[in-house]
């Protein structure tokens, strides 16, 4: 795979819509509202970026294949919003973007990644209102921040995607847990996006991501989901005990002390 | 991701009971690398066959044995003594061995052994490199195992409160990058002879590093050894002008979460703990800053050669190899 040499400070400073001067403002919002392969040209024509590395032919199918599915999955639920889809699009990206985990947090990767293939994506799953109501100006600070993480890394498209099928595949049982979590999210009200902002944050670490999986399987798996504020409790309650070595605890701990359930 | 520190009742630990001992293999590698002192450097390290090692390009697997060991003292009584008295410490104790990375939000399962096994029990790991990044941590903790209903002041009675932990074992697999600008600010600017400058102190603002925007190209590239071996050899001016900034011109602003990063760094390159160093800075007797600035840019000299990530000497040696093969490829 390749990688930028360019560094985050670098895109901040030369893509990022919100610019005092009118004229450069209005340039980026427009591009980051084109075509991807528009964008392309876009990019190559007015920013210095350097890569390094190889990408194989082997990676590039890899990356059809998310586009093609994601493509797919649009079309079967053209009536489910695309915020209701992030398990399912997890899923697809970790499933079929077969990469080291060595990569997890290599952001110049992401955004290599992110800016070469998946613009068209972003706009539909993070500007999709915005695109509807002609507010470009929104819409371009959305796509911005999700195509490069402006303040958070963790936010990049292709990265915050991947690390939910990381998070929740399970050797033995597949995506089961996912799925099942994915079929909530598309009937029912819950915390579902806080529990997604603290998995896709690297603090988590257990063994085979044991801490997401039972945190999912607890709050947002079962037929009655949690709610908002139940998902941010346990979370902090989780990530609060300093002096406990939580980590592998059962399901038990974890129910009655983390979730308070 | 916001955090709070759950409030509990504090109870007595005593820490660094145990040391670890054991050795690292790696495989299609020659050698044997000991556990011995709290980190292992592999990136660069320079093998009995005279190769400098890049573990990456030539392994997959990272092999451990672990022997965790009590340190000197009577180890026995220090755990009995953070227990309740009618409890047994065979039932109520173990230790757990934790390998983890950060960078790569990855973690091997734990290891539990009994205390009576602690000296004799050899822990085996295999870790495949494509799993960690930078470096791998090797934590151990004395846990309690069972919870205890009667309150007692003092004494942890919940299951899995940590009673005792050691300062991690670290070994370094990769180049850290943290030489060359990731916790120090520098920018270009037009600087007509010079190569670096200083911004003007003041006590509020770390001073930035200006570079000659002629070479901004390359100094915003991490693949050009020129351009890393400059930043190597550059670092110990810098840090000591940042020491020197820290102690002497400085407002003490712990709350300033930059402020407090270069302090943090610049006290473990000094060896001291970073409470010492708000302590000097905040000091008015410049006499005694001036000890202790002399004290610690030695210390610091030679720490950062080899403890930031980089060996200066295994970087230069490995250089010179890599310039003889171009040299030789060139004839």
């Amino acid at each position: 795979m390749k990688r930028y040499l360019n560094n985050h400070d670098y895109f901040k400073k030369e893509l990022n819509p919100e610019s005092t001067d009118k004229a450069v403002s209005s340039n980026r919002t427009a591009a980051l509202n084109m075509y991807q392969k528009d964008f392309l040209k876009y990019i190559s024509a007015e920013l210095k970026l350097h890569e390094e590395g190889e990408v194989t032919h082997n990676e590039l199918q890899m990356i059809q294949k998310v586009k093609t599915e994601i493509k797919k999955l649009k079309e079967k639920n053209r009536n489910i919003s695309p915020q209701n889809l992030d398990f399912e699009l997890g899923k697809i990206f970790h499933d079929n973007l077969k990469i080291d985990r060595q990569l997890i947090n290599d952001w110049n990767f992401w955004r290599w990644l992110s800016l070469n293939y998946f613009l068209e994506k972003i706009q539909w799953r993070w500007a999709k209102e915005e695109r509807a109501k002609t507010n470009m100006d929104k819409a371009a600070k959305n796509i911005f921040d999700h195509l490069i993480g402006k303040n958070k890394n963790h936010r990049i498209f292709p990265r915050r995607l991947w690390i939910i099928g990381l998070r929740l595949h399970d050797k033995m049982n597949g995506y089961n847990l996912l799925d099942k979590i994915s079929q909530n999210l598309k009937t029912r009200q819950g915390g579902f996006g806080d529990y997604i902002n603290n998995i896709v944050d690297d603090k988590l670490v257990s063994h085979n991501d044991y801490v997401s999986k039972i945190l999912g399987e607890l709050l947002l798996a079962e037929t009655k989901v949690q709610s908002k504020s139940v998902v941010v409790r346990s979370f902090k309650k989780y990530n609060g005990y300093k002096n406990r070595l939580i980590s592998e605890a059962g399901r038990e701990l974890f129910e009655k002390e983390i979730c308070q359930l | 991701m916001e955090e709070r520190n759950i409030e509990i009742e504090p109870y007595k630990v005593k820490n660094n009971l145990i040391k670890l001992t054991g050795e690292v293999r790696l495989d299609s590698v020659d050698g044997v690398f000991l556990i011995e002192d709290d980190k292992l450097n592999l990136y660069g390290k320079e093998l009995s066959n005279g190769e400098i090692l890049i573990p990456r390009t030539k392994s997959k697997v990272m092999n451990l044995k672990i022997t965790p060991k009590w340190e000197a003292g009577n180890y026995l009584k220090d755990v009995k003594e953070l227990l309740h008295d009618d409890e047994n410490i065979s039932d109520a104790v173990l230790l757990r061995l934790r390998i983890k990375c950060d960078k790569t939000c990855w973690s091997g399962e734990q290891h539990k052994i009994k205390l009576s096994e602690i000296g004799k029990k050899v822990i085996e790991a295999k870790i495949p490199l494509s799993e960690l990044s930078e470096e791998i941590e090797i934590e151990s903790f004395i846990t309690r195992e069972v919870k205890y209903s009667k309150e007692v002041p003092l004494k942890a009675t919940e299951r899995l409160s940590i009673l005792s932990q050691n300062e991690a074992f670290k070994i370094q697999i990769d180049n850290m990058k943290t030489i060359g600008g990731n916790f120090l600010p520098i920018e270009p600017k037009k600087l007509k002879d010079l190569l670096f400058q200083f911004s003007e102190a003041n006590k509020h603002d770390i001073p930035i590093i200006y570079y000659s925007d002629e070479l901004e190209e390359f100094f915003k590239r991490n693949n050009l050894m020129t351009v890393n071996n400059t930043f190597i050899f550059i670092m110990p001016a810098f840090l000591e002008h940042y020491l020197k900034w820290v102690i002497f011109t400085s407002q003490s602003n712990p709350i300033d979460k930059e402020y407090d990063s270069l302090v943090e760094k610049l006290s473990t390159l000094c060896k001291c703990e970073k409470s010492e160093m708000y302590e000097v800075i905040s000091d008015n007797d410049t006499e005694k800053k001036l000890q202790k600035f002399l004290e610690w840019s030695k210390k610091l000299f030679e720490e950062i050669q080899y403890k930031s990530g980089i060996s200066f000497r295994n970087e230069l040696l490995k250089n010179i190899k890599l310039e003889r093969k171009l040299k030789k490829e060139i004839q």
